[in-house]
């Protein structure tokens, strides 16, 4: 009797810490999350994509081949029921060889609707519907952002009930007041993710993630994310520069955005099919985006 | 026992904490820097800055390319050909918009495939793009020299034929300018769009090369388009007039034929997951053969095209797709055995039996950045008289620097019209520097 007194006390104890930790770790990445999504509300931004080999020596990173520089404007609002679904358009300006090329990208929140890629293709003069793949369904994976090393589940926003959280250590991280946290897929999610479990290095009072590590099911780290130029832009902290990097590749893709505006004017109109195939009405809208620009 | 369960607490806290600390595989404090970590003046904007091409080249594309073409049947060069080219894109005004893109090329001298001359060095330039758009309000209107894309399934020609094919007796598919000057609007609804072309003077593939004149064509072409999106899927129903792009041939009066016929059809599409699965079907009125009671003449018959077209995503940036495609003829009764004088061209086989059809696979990795691409066609008649297979590898080694190889192979029966072709093989390599 006893021992089962003393069996249930050490299971209760180790089950409400767990939960406490759970708890906590769950309500500092909603906070994440919100910032996130604050990020993404009547966004415009125009960023450089920049990939490459890498190699580790003599405590630096560096590139080993002429990396490949995508130079893109995006546009970006959330819309639906209360705010939690989003469509975004992506449009090349630079390489010119590559001038046009847009994608448009509708995201759902309700994890029972499939989410929408479409791609102008000028050569072909169309559009094409893309399979962006359903965080839903079965065997579903992430799509590269235009062939870079940074996926759509990297930059994921919402899907909380997806994982579960605990807080690993917390500290100073590079000057920054952090928490560690480790995100882990239930299973349903787990079928689908590129990844195991993802851990976190959280700046506790910006709410952004200044460092990530993911790893793949048998527990190796597969990819790595690091942020800086840390800014405080129209009251929401974010970083201008993050760079991933595939271990198992070894290429890197750095994401620079030049020019960042929140809260400006959208025309939902804009994030439409319209602006892949008719190219005067999506100049007339960007004209409009930049104007606003900081 | 106060004491003792407020003490087997505290242990089981301590339980907690050690089992969430070993629920991850780093030993080390994980506050501390690694060797991969690096600060913000380390930081890779800063290096890739100065890797962005001089302003100008930004917005002006310019390239050079070099293709040679040979054939095993002739042991030689059969196309030998130097491109430059330059596009420029933007705004004119907040309404108006412009593209062009034009090319010069250089043809050495060489063997021509359908002929045992040698040829000299030519020359020629091309306007591939240029046209201007306008926008107002739901309507869009579009004037000049461009591509339109119709259908879901690119490359099976079934509803995919506003655009001429390239110049196929360069033996290379994915060469040449494929647009035509066309005028076409749009009207945009909320999840619909209705669209329409015109072209008074349709161009055709060119089979100038062959030897053969080019047809006259009497009737402009024209089409409509009516699209809607449901969620996970485009639908689109089209009808029109078109002119056959690849013309029909007849060695025996040396003559080719194209004349206008009637097209209806609906694509759709349907996206699952990953897997993205598309469909194309059109009928087609009007078609034309030679027919057996005088040589010059021609009959009229009709023609199903289908088609059926899977994508799948396996990885982060990897693609793999297949398409199999065919050609349901209609009332064949009284048309002629007419040559078909290429084979490479696939629409110019006149059928030995009342059906066709072929196949694609495709497979590429980071699908904009064409690392790594390769296309694989088989098509021919069901009789088996012919079956040809072409690839096509592409590979981008960086933003500048890109080659492609494209080989067609032949294997046709010796008692067929194409025995000539048996054993055939055609390899086109080309390598292109641009910005």
């Amino acid at each position: 009797m006893n021992f089962l007194k003393i069996l249930a006390a050490v299971t209760t104890s180790a089950l409400l810490a767990t939960t406490a930790c759970a708890d906590e770790a769950r309500d500092l990445m909603e906070q994440v999350d919100d910032n996130s999504r604050m990020t993404s509300e009547s966004a415009f931004i125009k960023m450089q994509l920049s990939t490459c080999k890498f190699s580790v020596a003599d405590g630096k990173i560096r590139c080993t081949e002429k990396p490949r520089i995508k130079v893109l404007e995006t546009a970006q609002m959330n819309t639906g029921p209360d705010k939690k679904d989003s469509k975004s358009i992506a449009i090349v300006l630079e390489p010119a060889a590559e001038r046009g090329i847009g994608m448009l990208s509708y995201i759902y929140d309700d994890s029972d609707k499939d989410n929408e890629t479409w791609l102008y293709l000028s050569a072909l003069g169309k559009v094409k519907r893309m399979a962006s793949g359903n965080s839903n369904d079965e065997d579903s994976e992430s799509t590269s952002l235009f062939g870079s090393e940074i996926t759509t589940e990297d930059r994921e926003t919402g899907k909380l009930d997806d994982y579960t959280y605990s807080i690993l250590q917390k500290g100073d991280y590079q000057g920054r007041p952090v928490a560690i946290v480790q995100q882990v897929p239930i299973p349903k999610r787990a079928a689908v993710s590129d990844y195991a479990k993802t851990i976190s290095w959280i700046d506790t009072e910006r709410l952004i993630t200044l460092k990530a590590q993911m790893y793949d099911k048998n527990d190796k780290a597969v990819k790595r994310m690091q942020v800086s130029q840390v800014e405080e832009i129209n009251g929401v902290w974010m970083a201008r520069s993050l760079t991933v990097m595939n271990l198992v590749t070894n290429r890197l893709t750095n994401m620079s955005m030049d020019a960042i505006s929140f809260d400006v004017a959208i025309d939902e109109a804009f994030l439409s099919q319209r602006a892949l195939t008719d190219a005067a009405f999506r100049e007339k809208h960007l004209d409009v985006l930049r104007a606003q620009t900081q | 026992m106060n004491t003792a369960i407020v003490t087997l607490l505290g242990v089981g806290l301590l339980a907690s904490s050690l089992s969430i600390a070993s629920n991850h595989d780093m030993t080390d404090d994980l506050l501390l820097d690694d060797d991969m970590d690096f600060l913000a003046a380390d930081a890779f904007e800063v290096v890739f800055a100065a890797e962005k091409p001089p302003s100008l080249l930004r917005t002006l594309g310019f390239s050079v390319q070099e293709t040679l073409g040979w054939s095993k049947n002739n042991a030689a060069l059969f196309t030998h050909q130097t491109t430059a080219n330059a596009k420029w894109a933007g705004g004119l005004s907040p309404s108006w918009y412009l593209e062009w893109d034009a090319s010069a090329a250089a043809q050495w001298p060489v063997t021509p495939l359908m002929a045992t001359s040698e040829t000299s060095t030519a020359s020629e330039f091309n306007i591939n793009t240029l046209y201007v758009q306008y926008s107002v309000g739901p309507i869009s209107a579009k004037v000049g020299h461009y591509s339109i894309g119709w259908g879901e399934l690119e490359g099976a020609g079934v509803l995919d034929i506003i655009n001429p094919a390239p110049d196929l007796t360069q033996g290379n598919p994915s060469a040449g300018d494929n647009g035509q000057w066309l005028a076409s609007g749009r009207f945009y609804g909320d999840q619909w769009e209705l669209s329409g072309f015109y072209t008074i003077d349709p161009e055709l593939t060119d089979m100038s090369a062959a030897g053969f004149p080019a047809p006259t064509i009497e009737d402009p072409e024209w089409g409509l388009r009516l699209g809607t999106q449901i969620s996970g899927s485009d639908v689109s129903l089209y009808v029109g007039q078109f002119v056959e792009d690849t013309p029909i041939l007849d060695l025996m009066t040396t003559s080719t034929a194209a004349n206008s016929y009637a097209l209806v059809g609906i694509a759709a599409n349907k996206a699952v997951g990953n897997w993205l699965f598309k469909t194309d079907i059109a009928k087609k009125s009007g078609l034309s053969l030679y027919s057996n009671a005088a040589p010059t003449l021609t009959k009229s018959f009709d023609r199903v095209d289908y088609g059926v077209g899977v994508e799948y995503n396996a990885t982060s940036g990897q693609q793999y797709g297949a398409t199999v495609y065919g050609r349901q003829w209609r009332d064949m009764d009284g048309v002629s055995g007419a040559l078909a004088l290429s084979m490479i061209a696939p629409p110019a086989i006149t059928p030995a039996m009342d059906m066709e059809a072929g196949a694609m696979l495709r497979f590429s990795d980071s699908y904009l950045n064409d690392d790594l691409s390769f296309t694989l066609m088989s098509t021919g008649d069901l009789s088996g008289a012919m079956v040809m297979l072409s690839t096509a590898w592409g590979y981008r080694v960086n933003d500048q620097w890109s080659g492609e190889l494209n080989l067609t192979t032949a294997k046709a029966n010796a008692d067929s019209m194409y025995a000539a072709f048996d054993g055939e093989v055609l390899a086109v390599f080309s390598v292109k520097w641009q910005y």
